[in-house]
């Protein structure tokens, strides 16, 4: 039920974000030299999210900032979730010194202050999108590695993996053909915690300043703060969408992973 | 000509002095059969998963296994792997943990065909049909598609045979193969075996503790008792005269028709422990009823008698004994 809901919402933001550019007359970063800057959410000149101090939509630039959270959030995800399952489950299927070797050098990369090296990452090499993408996906892909190389030992010891081995298929093989296939449910589940997280590290770096060169909520949020007693709507709109958002798919990771627990009491 | 030799196949534990299967040797002629017998924990699974290079990382293996002349202890992966499923099928004994349980079945029995025979996607989903038919699955096209959570316990154990005959292998061994089923489906999967064996032309190699198939299934037996191998001896005159005294026991510990339900089968008294082992003397010597001094003096040599090989003081000190007749 609360799953239904949360989807349900989450789907709402997402069309938001997609359709509402085609809703208003106005694009993302368009100067309304017409109506009013700064101001108040209004019907008049179709601005119903107000503007911002500099006269842009703020309707429009909600959901242009949405696209690239979320687009952000995606791509990052599947970027950590494509090098985590591949390392761990090899680090688990191969197990012994082999395994042990692969979760040390996961360890040390822990141990980094990872969002420093993300500014330090986006100060060298400039401010892309492409840039921001790898970044926070090949930080991120250590809970995931930890996860699936943990789910992978328990699958090594399974007899049909043994039976696998005894058809005379290579180990590659197995690791995708028959591994990878049994840890969807884990690495759906996880995926859904981590997309939440991505986001919030992108809005956090724009929120500073360090994120791609081109509008986002952290961006839109930064931008409000700095105006928020003069235009709290600047702040109100973006934040707002940011706080759901964010919610809501911790809601749904949250569901998804009791109904997990749940699958696994009752098999 | 032998299709298997195994000789003085060791399994050991490192920092354990008595090894978990001790010189294990036999051979298997191309086109016949072996049941390898024991309780429990006697080493006869480890063993035959050795063979196949699946044991645990950390146990040894020694001694020497020559399928068609070519090695397979302490060989690399690869060259397993070109007679694992290829030239020896393996059929485990519970079907439902053997199936991997997020793959259509027909994937799985297809699978070794296009890895062994580069066969096309298509050609060898057609052949795994054609499998489970020959395997006696109703409507195998349906079935090819179908979750191993969706087919019954025997229905699983026939894919598993069809998967393990895919690459038509000139050995199969099979561990327990039908413990886990009931007795009709069991019954239904010896009579499919038999027919297996003989459209293959199948060598078999089977582990069991069930001695109704040994009869059934298999020209010759290999009694194993604590890793060591107690008797070897064609079938028919194993079951009917065994020389061994743990061979004895274990068959007297069969139900009868005959006798009366209410009188307790005659259990081998005392468990198979691996801990009160000992290398120097007999290793069953503490559950034998027919135990004398030399049995604890010195484990007793292998010893070829009239009947059978085996491995019992009783027998090498008085030269043909038939006890047990």
């Amino acid at each position: 039920m609360g799953l239904i809901v949360a989807l349900s919402l989450l789907l709402a933001i997402i069309l938001f974000v997609l359709l509402a550019p085609l809703a208003s007359p106005y694009a993302c970063d368009e100067i309304d030299f017409d109506g009013p800057w700064s101001s108040a959410p209004t019907l008049a000149h179709q601005h119903w999210f107000g503007t911002d101090s500099l006269g842009r939509d703020l309707f429009v630039r909600t959901a242009c900032g949405g696209r690239l959270s979320l687009l952000v959030g995606v791509v990052s995800t599947l970027v950590s979730l494509l090098i985590g399952v591949a390392y761990g489950a090899c680090a688990g299927y191969a197990g012994g010194r082999v395994d042990t070797l692969m979760m040390r050098a996961v360890d040390v990369l822990y141990a980094l202050p990872f969002m420093f090296l993300v500014i330090v990452l986006m100060v060298l090499f400039g401010r892309h999108l492409l840039l921001l993408f790898v970044a926070i996906g090949a930080v991120n892909w250590l809970d995931m590695a930890r996860v699936v190389r943990g789910q992978t030992l328990v699958l090594r010891r399974r007899e049909f993996i043994a039976a696998a081995r005894i058809g005379g298929l290579s180990d590659a093989r197995i690791i995708v053909r028959h591994i990878v296939p049994n840890l969807v449910d884990i690495v759906v589940v996880y995926a859904a915690l981590t997309l939440p997280q991505v986001i919030l590290i992108e809005s956090f770096l724009s929120f500073l300043g360090l994120g791609a060169a081109s509008t986002s909520w952290g961006a839109l949020v930064d931008d409000g703060a700095r105006e928020m007693m003069a235009t709290p709507w600047s702040l109100l709109f973006p934040a707002l969408f940011l706080g759901a958002t964010l919610l809501l798919l911790n809601l749904v990771a949250e569901q998804l992973r009791l109904r997990l627990a749940r699958g696994a009491g009752t098999t | 000509m032998s299709l298997l030799v195994v000789d003085r196949l060791s399994i050991t534990v490192p920092g354990v002095s008595l090894p978990l299967v001790d010189a294990l040797s036999f051979a298997l002629d191309a086109g016949g059969s072996l049941a390898i017998v024991g309780e429990s924990g006697s080493g006869k699974s480890l063993a035959m998963q050795a063979l196949l290079g699946l044991q645990a990382p950390e146990l040894r293996v020694q001694g020497s296994a020559r399928f068609n002349g070519r090695e397979l202890v302490g060989v690399g992966e690869a060259t397993l792997n070109a007679v694992r499923g290829a030239q020896i099928g393996f059929v485990f004994q519970d079907a439902s943990l053997s199936l991997n349980p997020f793959l259509p079945v027909g994937l799985q029995i297809a699978e070794s065909l296009q890895v062994h025979r580069g066969a096309s996607r298509a050609a060898a989903w057609q052949e795994a049909q054609r499998l489970l038919d020959a395997v006696r699955v109703a409507r195998p096209g349906q079935r090819l598609a179908q979750y191993p959570h969706e087919l019954s316990g025997g229905m699983r154990q026939r894919v598993m045979f069809a998967a393990a005959l895919a690459c038509r292998p000139q050995l199969l061994i099979a561990d327990e193969p039908t413990t886990a089923l009931d007795a009709t489906v069991q019954r239904q999967l010896v009579d499919l075996l038999r027919d297996l064996r003989r459209d293959f032309a199948l060598s078999l190699l089977l582990i069991t503790h069930d001695l109704g198939l040994v009869g059934e299934l298999c020209e010759q037996t290999l009694v194993l008792y604590a890793g060591r191998q107690m008797e070897v001896g064609a079938s028919a005159s194993l079951l009917r005269a065994p020389q061994h005294p743990y061979t004895q026991a274990l068959l007297r510990a069969r139900p009868s028709l005959t006798d009366d339900v209410d009188t307790p089968l005659p259990a081998i008294p005392g468990a198979l422990q691996r801990a009160q082992l000992d290398g120097r003397r007999c290793r069953f010597i503490g559950r034998c009823t027919q135990a004398m001094a030399e049995c604890d003096g010195a484990e007793p040599a292998w010893r070829v008698a009239e009947r059978s090989a085996l491995r019992c003081h009783r027998h090498t000190s008085s030269g043909k004994t038939t006890s047990g007749e």
